[in-house]
């Protein structure tokens, strides 16, 4: 009881009940801040758009050519595939930063995990792509 | 060690590091940028995101114009 009191006199010295709620859900990991979201993507442009886009520029892979450090080469049918979780990841980041700017917290968190599942398929292609190995 | 296999070996060397180096490049403003937010407590104005978002724009559309070249070499 007294720690029920005690909670609730916090909440009160927080400014009230709307601000502890956020600052509870920050503590959680349940919001995202545009802070964490400038950090993601632009950790994920450096790291992982870089990269694709640098893959692509390479000359395609002759068949049965694989990419190597000598001779490297973009397989078509892998650039595609990363260019399509690319496409998810960057709808993903336009969703996060959509539901941010309007406040509407829980869509951004839904948004940001469906994210995160998208840049763990796109690293699985980044490192077929053999390209990650020059990083 | 002959002369052609040291040549040969210092050719992949520099074509691994001309990768590299582009490579970083084209990566450092945006690394930059995440270390100096969440480091620095930097925030940034509408510009720089809009700027980030040109980047990216253009690093896609030659992406999408490569896969096109592509498509239209296998046909």
């Amino acid at each position: 009881m007294n720690r029920i009191l005690a909670i609730g006199l916090l909440a009160l010295s927080l400014g009230g009940c709307a601000s502890f709620n956020e600052k509870i859900a920050a503590i959680s990991g349940f919001a995202v801040t545009q802070s964490q979201l400038d950090i993601a993507q632009n950790s994920y442009d450096g790291t992982s758009l870089v990269a694709l886009h640098r893959y692509a520029m390479l000359p395609r892979c002759a068949a049965g050519q694989k990419f190597t450090v000598p001779a490297p080469c973009h397989n078509a049918a892998l650039l595609k595939s990363w260019r399509a979780v690319d496409i998810t990841i960057a709808t993903n980041f336009d969703k996060t930063q959509q539901a941010i700017t309007s406040g509407n917290n829980t869509g951004a968190v839904a948004a940001w995990n469906l994210l995160n599942q998208a840049l763990t398929t796109a690293a699985s292609i980044a490192e077929q792509s053999g390209i990650k190995s020059i990083i | 060690m002959d002369p052609a296999t040291i040549l040969a070996d210092i050719q992949i060397a520099l074509s691994v590091g001309k990768l590299a180096v582009e490579l970083g490049k084209d990566a450092a403003p945006f690394l930059i940028t995440a270390y100096n937010i969440a480091f620095n407590d930097k925030a940034l104005t509408d510009d720089e995101r809009a700027a980030m978002k040109a980047q990216e724009a253009q690093f896609r559309a030659d992406i999408d114009a490569q896969i096109a070249a592509d498509d239209a070499a296998t046909i």
